[in-house]
């Protein structure tokens, strides 16, 4: 073999193992969860999802909203939190073309600190390694208008996207109410920005996570294998911080 | 004196028989809990913060219905069991659990004391 070849065989060699640590490099980057701001106001939106649409950050505080109901035979436990932060794309109408909400574990409360507690441990969604609840939004399917004003046009939808809980990812589809609100001289000395309300209900079942597979307050009927979720979200196109300053 | 040595069982027995009805009493009428839990004072006031000037009237005012998510009550109730080893230790467990062992003793030596009444055995007294 002459040095030529050789050197031909080790550029090539150098080139693919590039291009592949590129590929498996932007893998992992898109899987990664984005991340958060540096007031925590909001997620950072990644330059691909940018360029998509129109940015809808979701309002922390006082207007973003889980709940989640375990209905037990023994037992019925309610949690609630204010603490989502996240962002999504909004295309024409109802459609979201994609988005990112992270709900805090830490922030989910019962009323009841000790069970809190529980509820953090590694028992059962065990924050310390995996803090938030992540949703990302694919897509949007079966866009349907409901209501239509002036102010306002409201949407039936199915948002299809990926659940991670407990460093399990899902995927789901969630029946949801998208209403869309533009900016107008009403809306603008409240709340800056064009809104935006996502309003839905769906079930969770926890060992579908890894969650409480055989765990004695499951088989025992204290905690429910499946759960309740709703979510209300109201989110702007303008950035929290604005929002909130504006309140 | 024998007559004041029932009535006083028979007290002893009465009081922890409503202390206990007391304790499920107030463990109905405050929500039968599975679990001790407070009122949170901070929680209240930022829900009435998140009441007054929240986006969500101004959907409301437009005529959008954007449901309302279920309210998770903020007040006190007495569970079954403690909700905590700090305050919320009361519960019908840790209060009507004791009563019962007083009223179920009281029941014990009223049996055993009538049962020595009837047989005409005098007391057991240390020689």
């Amino acid at each position: 073999m002459t040095r030529t070849t050789t050197n031909r065989i080790r550029r090539s060699t150098t080139l693919l193992a590039a291009i592949g640590a590129a590929l498996l490099t932007a893998g992992i980057a898109s899987a990664e969860d984005a991340a958060p701001s540096e007031n925590g106001l909001e997620l950072i939106v990644p330059g691909a999802h940018q360029d998509l649409g129109t940015v809808c950050h979701a309002l922390k505080g006082k207007d973003a909203q889980v709940t989640f109901t375990s209905d037990a035979p023994l037992e019925f436990i309610k949690g609630t939190s204010n603490q989502v932060i996240g962002y999504t794309i909004a295309g024409e109408g109802g459609e979201l073309l994609a988005g990112e909400f992270h709900l805090p574990i830490d922030s989910l409360d019962t009323g009841i600190p000790m069970r809190d507690k529980h509820m953090q441990s590694a028992r059962w969604l065990e924050s310390e390694t995996y803090p938030n609840v992540v949703f990302r939004i694919a897509e949007t399917t079966g866009i349907k208008e409901t209501k239509s004003t002036e102010m306002f046009t409201t949407y039936e939808v199915t948002l299809i996207g990926d659940m991670t809980i407990k460093g399990v990812t899902r995927e789901m589809s969630i029946p949801a109410t998208i209403t869309r609100m533009p900016e107008s001289d009403k809306t603008r000395i409240r709340f800056p920005g064009d809104l935006l309300a996502i309003r839905c209900s769906y079930p969770i079942v926890l060992s579908d996570f890894g969650i409480g597979e055989s765990d004695p307050g499951i088989t025992a009927g204290k905690v429910s294998d499946d759960l309740t979720l709703e979510t209300r979200l109201f989110c702007s196109t303008a950035s929290p911080e604005a929002v909130m300053s504006n309140r | 004196m024998r007559k004041l040595q029932i009535i006083w069982r028979l007290g002893v027995l009465g009081c922890a028989v409503l202390m206990i009805a007391m304790t499920l009493v107030l463990w109905s009428a405050t929500g039968r809990a599975g679990y001790t839990k407070y009122h949170d004072p901070d929680r209240a006031q930022r829900d009435a913060e998140a009441a007054s000037g929240s986006i969500e009237d101004l959907f409301d005012e437009a005529g959008a219905e954007i449901e309302a998510l279920p309210e998770v009550a903020n007040r006190f109730e007495l569970g079954l069991l403690p909700g905590g080893l700090d305050k919320s230790i009361p519960s019908v467990l840790t209060i009507a659990g004791p009563a019962s062992l007083i009223a179920a003793g009281s029941i014990f030596s009223l049996a055993l004391f009538t049962k020595r009444l009837s047989s005409g055995t005098p007391k057991p007294t240390e020689s």
